[in-house]
């Protein structure tokens, strides 16, 4: 992992927490990776969150399944770029996956699904597939049991833009 | 904020309980990874009878892979065994598990899936009842007035990372942050109105040292021998076991480090004048508290419950809170509320009938009108014990 200090600046009202990029070339069969990384960054930005083990527990099984679903694919080299940033409640995770333009479809074509009436029905049939997991359900489950929004962002034709939003903590007085 | 991630996991099964037990963290590549693990699973669920329990309640984490694999196994158990009543048990702390479980039961009605630690506090109603915040929040200024002096000869310092366990609400563990300068203080407990108020009031006093975690006091995410020091006030008496509480409590504690534990013994609540009914109120206190399986009168236990848990150089000693320690009517104030908690929620919710209520009242009511008395004495005795986890 390498501090970058020359990625795109914070969006409005969104403060950045923590941020690095990865030569894809290191996830290479390097599948802990995902689990690392995920357990990593939710620990390192969760200790100022109301309940810190809760949240931690949550934000590590959000980025899990976006980092799974970026190591099923990616097949360019390139620099993988992450932010994690907040907003009040919200905690945005953008990422910077360089992809193929085929790749660049699988991620609009799984939001365009996301945002079909039947989303919920189709989060439920991958989730329990008879034929193992499909790559498409990390999206799905993000924003159908964790009511993330999500978008995905062609970046000329390398490059795919993810951008999660998630409000992990119940609402306080 | 110490990692309780743990990147492996574990199963058993426990025959006598047809219980499977899953924990630690489950994200394997492919499903293979952890075929023996399903394959157990499906090995002990198919020669069950009757019910058969899946425990998921640290299992701390579990990629989609892992789940698919369980929920496979799982809906195959229905199929194929539709006489198995499988329960999935699960606990609210591990934030993940009801999404993902209750989706289970959605697609295979059949699946019970409870949390667990709703269940487990027999008397948790009664102390998670928000409106009993504020005689808590006198109830530790009452007892700190003792223990500030007590704690240090139970081996707490500055510096330490302490763990504040069923911290109700949190009071206690901003004081300890005050007086001892702790380098961290995690404060968890299982109530999130009592939550809800401690991280208020830390706000409120500017205090950013108390981390307030909801968790579960007998199955903890906090890691293995992380604290120097870890206190549990007031609280063995609530659960109906309490060495699981201890075995918690030894297990995050740092080798050499030292549990402290303070608790009552009821029946010895005393006041002058008019002890005799003020006597029979608190021994009567205590029946009712066994009824709901709770043991108020642990108090001169802890020494026992401290040695067989495995801790050595137990250290022990009592003292009397008493309607002289300060504001008579801040005595008062406690015991008009242990009166409306054990006599109008607790005594009727056993189904105990007037006469028994009104006499029941009354030793209350005594002991309020020896603590306000100008020649009264009143006192409610507390045990504080602690003992060192072995190197």
């Amino acid at each position: 992992m390498t501090d970058t200090r020359n990625h795109s600046a914070p969006a409005d009202g969104y403060k950045l927490l923590l941020e690095f990029d990865l030569d894809t070339k290191v996830l290479d069969d390097q599948w802990d990776y995902c689990d690392y990384m995920s357990s990593f960054v939710a620990n390192m930005v969760s200790h100022n969150r109301a309940d810190p083990f809760m949240f931690s527990n949550l934000l590590s099984a959000t980025l899990n399944e976006l980092f799974e679903t970026v190591y099923r694919t990616r097949k360019e080299a390139g620099q993988f770029r992450f932010q994690i940033l907040r907003n009040g409640p919200i905690d945005r995770i953008a990422m910077l996956v360089p992809c193929s333009a085929d790749e660049q479809q699988f991620y609009i074509k799984t939001m365009d699904d996301i945002c079909a009436g039947d989303a919920s029905e189709t989060y439920l049939d991958l989730l329990f597939s008879d034929k193992g997991v499909d790559r498409r359900v990390g999206l799905f489950e993000l924003a159908i049991s964790y009511n993330a929004e999500l978008s995905a962002d062609a970046v000329e034709d390398h490059a795919i833009r993810l951008t999660v939003d998630l409000a992990l903590e119940p609402e306080t007085d | 904020m110490a990692n309780p991630v743990s990147a492996s996991f574990e199963f058993a099964f426990d025959e006598n309980d047809q219980v499977f037990t899953l924990s630690g963290s489950m994200r394997p590549k492919e499903t293979s990874e952890i075929g023996a693990c399903l394959e157990s699973l499906r090995a002990c669920a198919m020669r069950a009878t009757g019910m058969f329990y899946v425990n998921v309640r640290r299992l701390l984490q579990s990629n989609n892979i892992a789940f698919n694999g369980m929920a496979s196994v799982l809906m195959e158990v229905c199929r194929e065994r539709p006489d198995v009543d499988i329960t999935i048990t699960m606990s609210s702390v591990v934030g993940w598990t009801p999404r993902k479980f209750n989706a289970l039961r959605r697609k295979i009605p059949s699946i019970n899936v409870v949390e667990y630690d709703k269940d487990f506090y027999p008397g948790q109603a009664f102390v998670e009842d928000s409106s009993f915040v504020s005689v808590l929040r006198r109830q530790t200024t009452m007892t700190w007035r003792h223990e500030k002096h007590i704690l240090p000869r139970h081996g707490i310092g500055e510096g330490m990372k302490i763990a504040d366990i069923c911290c109700g609400i949190g009071d206690f563990a901003i004081l300890l942050f005050k007086e001892f300068n702790p380098t961290y203080v995690v404060a968890l407990d299982h109530a999130k109105a009592s939550l809800e108020y401690a991280r208020r009031m830390a706000k409120e006093f500017d205090v950013t040292g108390v981390e307030y975690v909801y968790g579960d006091a007998a199955e903890m995410l906090l890691p293995n021998g992380e604290f120097d020091f870890v206190t549990c006030r007031h609280s063995l008496q609530v659960f109906d076991h309490p060495e699981r509480i201890l075995s918690e409590l030894l297990r995050i504690c740092k080798p050499g480090g030292r549990v402290y534990v303070s608790n009552e013994k009821n029946s010895h609540c005393l006041g002058e004048p008019r002890s005799e009914s003020i006597q029979w109120t608190y021994n009567e206190v205590a029946k009712l508290w066994k009824h709901f399986n709770m043991d108020i009168e642990i108090g001169p236990k802890s020494r026992r419950l401290l040695l067989d848990a495995g801790f050595v150089d137990i250290r022990m000693e009592s003292f009397m809170v008493t309607n002289l320690d300060g504001d008579p009517e801040e005595f008062a104030e406690v015991v008009r509320t242990w009166r409306h908690m054990f006599a109008d929620s607790m005594a009727r919710e056993r189904g105990d009938d007037e006469a028994f209520i009104e006499k029941f009242k009354k030793g209350f009511d005594d002991h309020i009108f020896a603590a306000l008395h100008p020649k009264g004495y009143a006192g409610w005795p507390i045990w504080v014990a602690s003992g060192r986890k072995p190197l």
